[in-house]
């Protein structure tokens, strides 16, 4: 990986398909699981690889390529996030009704794979609302730490402070999840 | 929503990170010192294990992923991406070369050249004013001229202007004394009066006349 990213840095662009290709999974889930839609995703994390390509002379240390990719996507899916929050609010009239019906379900549900095939929609729609409804930094210590699994200490680089804080925002989130899904404990 | 403060000895942060085995063994006796001492922390402890395993469940729906199209739709904009640098870059290197000027005396180039002008290859302005206009100029007058009296193009009664600069006789209801010019503008094809002058064919044209009357018709004349 490393050579990889030197390469690039080098000029080669046939080396930057075999970091996209490593990456590309962990990117698209994280961009995923901060924006709820996989068309979002997809169009976020292609941002993100085109912006990694365009600033990766700027990265200094090669080994952190990983940990400032994801720094990437994540930025550009809170910011792609607040803008479609800033839409959703300016018109209500714009808000799409469920008129796709049977085939809308369809798209939505084909978006995704259920590993566990256990949670019911229901279920799973509460979660992600919990998850929706809380302060930014614990949603994404939440997401990119318990969910992701990322290391606490590329967490913290991402989120720009300590890794006490991200243990803390951790379990302020985990906290907070618990008050909201009482019902379902 | 209000974010609580750091608290790093908080027992229930302390339940937090032992989900994520992240204690250190005095952390660890610590909290289970306080477990036992408390049927509160037990039932947090008990919620808290709750949600993360509710939270690795939702964790297992993740987006479906066809790789080579995502990574094909990357690549293809890398390239673009590229493709544009490049020509940037050939851009700028084509902008340098074309700022590149050779340093020249111009002083010095000036005087080379004009000593290389030979005085006989300078023709006077006016020659070269009626080379290159007049004579075209003419040419085309006659021309014109020449064909639309052979045509007979030449309208019935086509304007004939004539100018006459002099005295004239004073015609019964005719000028004042102190004329010194008449223009005239008769429509016939042929003068009405007996002017010693020739009369061009109808067009228009100037005569000069001294002091012979150019016409004894007040009709077809006005007073300037």
């Amino acid at each position: 990986m490393l050579t990889l990213v030197c390469r690039v840095q080098a000029g080669d662009v046939e080396a930057f398909a075999g970091l996209v290709r490593a990456y590309q999974r962990r990117v698209l889930s994280v961009a995923y699981r901060l924006l709820g839609n996989a068309e979002d995703a997809r169009d976020v994390s292609q941002d993100a690889f085109v912006r990694a390509f365009r600033s990766l002379s700027q990265l200094e240390d090669p080994s952190r390529f990983g940990p400032w990719l994801m720094r990437v996507v994540t930025n550009l899916a809170l910011n792609f996030r607040r803008s479609r929050h800033l839409r959703s609010t300016v018109s209500l009239d714009d808000q799409p009704s469920f008129a796709g019906g049977v085939a809308e379900v369809r798209r939505r549900t084909e978006a995704w794979e259920d590993e566990t095939g256990t949670l019911s929609e229901e279920l799973h729609a509460a979660i992600s609302r919990a998850i929706d409804g809380l302060p930014e930094r614990q949603r994404l210590a939440l997401i990119l730490f318990s969910v992701e699994g990322m290391p606490q200490k590329d967490v913290a680089q991402i989120l720009e402070c300590s890794i006490e804080l991200v243990k803390w925002n951790v379990f302020q989130a985990r906290r907070k999840l618990k008050e909201v899904l009482a019902d379902f404990l | 929503m209000n974010e609580e403060p750091y608290q790093a000895d908080d027992p229930s942060f302390l339940l937090s990170r032992a989900l994520d085995e992240d204690l250190t063994e005095a952390q660890r006796r610590r909290l289970e010192e306080a477990l036992a001492a408390s049927s509160s922390l037990r039932l947090e402890a008990s919620t808290l294990r709750s949600v993360d395993r509710l939270l690795k469940r939702w964790a297992g729906r993740r987006m479906k992923i066809d790789g080579t199209a995502f990574e094909t739709g990357v690549l293809a904009r890398v390239a673009n991406e590229a493709h544009g640098e490049a020509l940037d870059n050939v851009d700028s290197l084509l902008e340098r070369w074309r700022r590149h000027r050779p340093v020249v005396d111009e002083k010095a180039f000036v005087q080379a050249v004009l000593g290389q002008i030979r005085p006989s290859d300078r023709a006077a302005p006016w020659r070269r004013w009626v080379v290159r206009v007049g004579l075209p100029l003419a040419a085309a007058a006659v021309v014109a001229i020449a064909v639309t009296a052979k045509i007979g193009l030449m309208p019935a009664h086509a304007p004939v202007v004539r100018v006459a600069i002099g005295r004239t006789v004073p015609a019964p209801g005719g000028f004042r004394d102190h004329e010194h010019a008449r223009l005239v503008v008769s429509f016939a094809r042929a003068p009405v009066d007996a002017s010693p002058a020739p009369f061009p064919v109808p067009g228009v044209s100037f005569i000069a006349v001294g002091a012979s009357p150019i016409t004894s018709n007040p009709k077809e004349g006005f007073p300037l």
